[in-house]
């Protein structure tokens, strides 16, 4: 071999562009990371705001950070609520559609707001960090006069091959609408941004449903849970709706069950009773047929808050209501919990036992919490920046 | 020169201050560079690695010769009774130790890593790099890197107030 003919020179460590890339992409994911590191020298900063080198750093991550809690609560606006250190984000940085629609009404799965539109029979896909929007007219034949409930859940068009969520976007995705009628008739309906048409309406009669809550999606189904009744499952793949009937000896009331995905990325259920919470998981039991089994962790709430149960007013409260706390959101990619009590809500860390505070206060609130996971990089400052930089 | 010893198949390194290394093949096609010369056929005799001095050559196959994937049979540290979480403990200790170097070999390190094209140096010198830069303030990440700060007052102070909840 003749090895002097085949090797380039290199250049300086981190002067040479390609290995200074490489370098800062072991950045932490926190949000102030790219901000503050930006700030070495244009050339730091250019280089962090190339969107090519963004979805790199997301990739290279994987798992996008919990950034906080949409609260939404009966009659209150909806606000932002940024985890603590060192993920927090100033609530600014989060925007959301103003309250001031009568008829609008909110959702989230993950990545996006989404806004319902009635009367404009229009939904948006709202990005909070950058303020992007899609707006998606209703499917056909929606008659909004007749609806008892709604709920729409955006993903990823190409979620299954190997997606890092982020800039999403840019990409196509796919829209799921729900709506219940005469509070026994659940129908689903697809819509696909990059065809722009919703596919064909399907609908499951049911018993009586009370309440629904937000969509969860497990593999390639989404789920809701419908009050009493059970989990009303629509696959994606082949557009079909069904209704998975509970765990028989569960009984269902707001606060008291959250769809879960276990570690074994199946459909599981997190049931709160008498202060303790109760994992199950929808699984191919001994004899192969698929039904509810109970997990055998299960979590002890008396044992995180000592001082939750053990102040006299917490004993008198819990003496005339069991329901002293309640359970009122989940992230499943960070597997958190959120608990509502009469000394604050709080997150739940599954696999660390730990718990953190999202507002501290002496009353029960009845807020619902929607989990906000993503990276700080579709944000608009870094675009700003870039552009102040290259005027 | 491609030798054998014990039944492995041997190269030879060369660096440019005429320092030679005999290493196994293995240990050597842990750079993707080497790999990449010896499947194209092209690393009959010594291959010569410019710009990487035998001080730096030298760490480096110390680090390949730990992270070679051990066949079981030969390799001193392959056993069957050692868990794979403990093996990974043990090399992310040696890691941790081995990086324990000055700036300029540092820098050293990453500019063969990046050459050489060897992921795991790479991944452990950058990784190091970030956590020096995440533990100090802007002016002694500029000392450290020896990079000049050529903002304008005017633009770093625009971005500092634009993304002031950052620098608290």
């Amino acid at each position: 071999m003749s090895s002097s003919n085949s090797m380039p020179v290199p250049a300086a460590p981190l002067d040479d562009e390609d290995l200074l890339q490489e370098t800062l992409l072991c950045l932490p994911p926190q949000p102030s990371s790219l901000p503050r590191t930006s700030l070495v020298c244009p050339r730091w900063h250019r280089i962090l705001s190339y969107p090519k080198f963004l979805t790199r750093f997301r990739r290279q991550h994987k798992v996008p950070p919990l950034l906080g809690f949409l609260a939404k609560s009966w009659g209150m606006p909806t606000v932002f609520k940024p985890v603590d250190p060192p993920y927090h984000i100033p609530t600014e940085r989060f925007s959301v559609p103003k309250p001031s629609k009568l008829y609008a009404s909110w959702d989230l799965l993950g990545l996006a707001v989404l806004v319902n539109m009635w009367q404009h029979g229009q939904i948006i896909v709202w990005d909070p960090l950058s303020g992007q929007q899609h707006r998606v007219n209703f499917p056909p034949g929606l008659d909004n006069n007749e609806v008892a409930f709604w709920h729409a859940s955006v993903m990823c068009a190409d979620d299954q091959d190997g997606h890092v969520h982020g800039d999403c976007f840019s990409s196509p995705f796919k829209l799921v609408l729900i709506w219940v009628v005469r509070h026994n008739q659940a129908s689903a309906c697809l819509h696909e941004s990059a065809s722009a048409v919703w596919g064909e309406t399907v609908m499951e009669i049911t018993d009586q449903i009370y309440f629904i809550s937000p969509g969860f999606l497990v593999g390639n189904a989404l789920c809701w849970l419908l009050s009493g009744v059970g989990v009303l499952v629509f696959d994606l793949q082949n557009q079909n709706l069904c209704v998975v009937k509970n765990p028989t000896c569960i009984t269902v009331s707001i606060g008291s069950v959250q769809l879960i995905q276990t570690k074994d990325s199946r459909l599981g259920l997190a049931y709160l009773s008498k202060q303790t919470i109760q994992l199950w998981e929808r699984k191919p039991d001994y004899d192969g047929v698929v039904r509810w089994v109970l997990l055998q962790t299960t979590i002890q709430l008396e044992e995180l808050f000592p001082q939750m149960f053990m102040d006299e007013e917490s004993v008198r409260i819990k003496r005339y209501n069991d329901k002293s706390v309640e359970i009122k959101g989940h992230d499943d990619n960070t597997n958190v919990i959120v608990l509502s009590t009469i000394r604050g809500d709080f997150t739940l860390e599954v696999n660390m036992m730990e718990i953190k505070h999202i507002i501290k206060r002496n009353f029960k609130s009845s807020n619902t919490y929607y989990p906000y996971v993503n990276f700080y990089t579709a944000a608009r400052y870094v675009r700003n920046m870039f552009s102040m930089m290259i005027i | 020169m491609a030798t054998r010893e014990a039944g492995k198949k041997m190269i030879m390194l060369k660096s440019p201050d005429g320092m030679e290394f005999e290493v196994e093949e293995a240990v050597a096609m842990e750079s993707q560079t080497i790999r990449k010369m010896i499947e194209d056929d092209c690393a009959d005799t010594a291959i010569l690695i410019p710009n990487i001095n035998s001080k730096i050559l030298s760490r480096v196959i110390e680090y390949c010769n730990k992270h070679v994937p051990t066949t079981g049979a030969t390799g001193a540290a392959a056993s069957d009774t050692v868990a794979p979480a403990a093996l990974a403990e043990d090399l992310k200790i040696w890691d941790a130790e081995f990086i324990k170097v000055n700036r300029a070999t540092r820098f050293d390190l990453i500019q063969a890593a990046s050459y050489l094209n060897i992921k795991g140096l790479l991944d452990l010198t950058s990784q190091t790099t970030i956590d020096t830069i995440s533990d100090n303030s802007l002016e002694e990440i500029r000392s450290f890197l020896s990079t000049k700060n050529d903002y304008l007052p005017e633009e770093e102070q625009t971005i500092r107030r634009e993304n002031q909840w950052a620098f608290q």
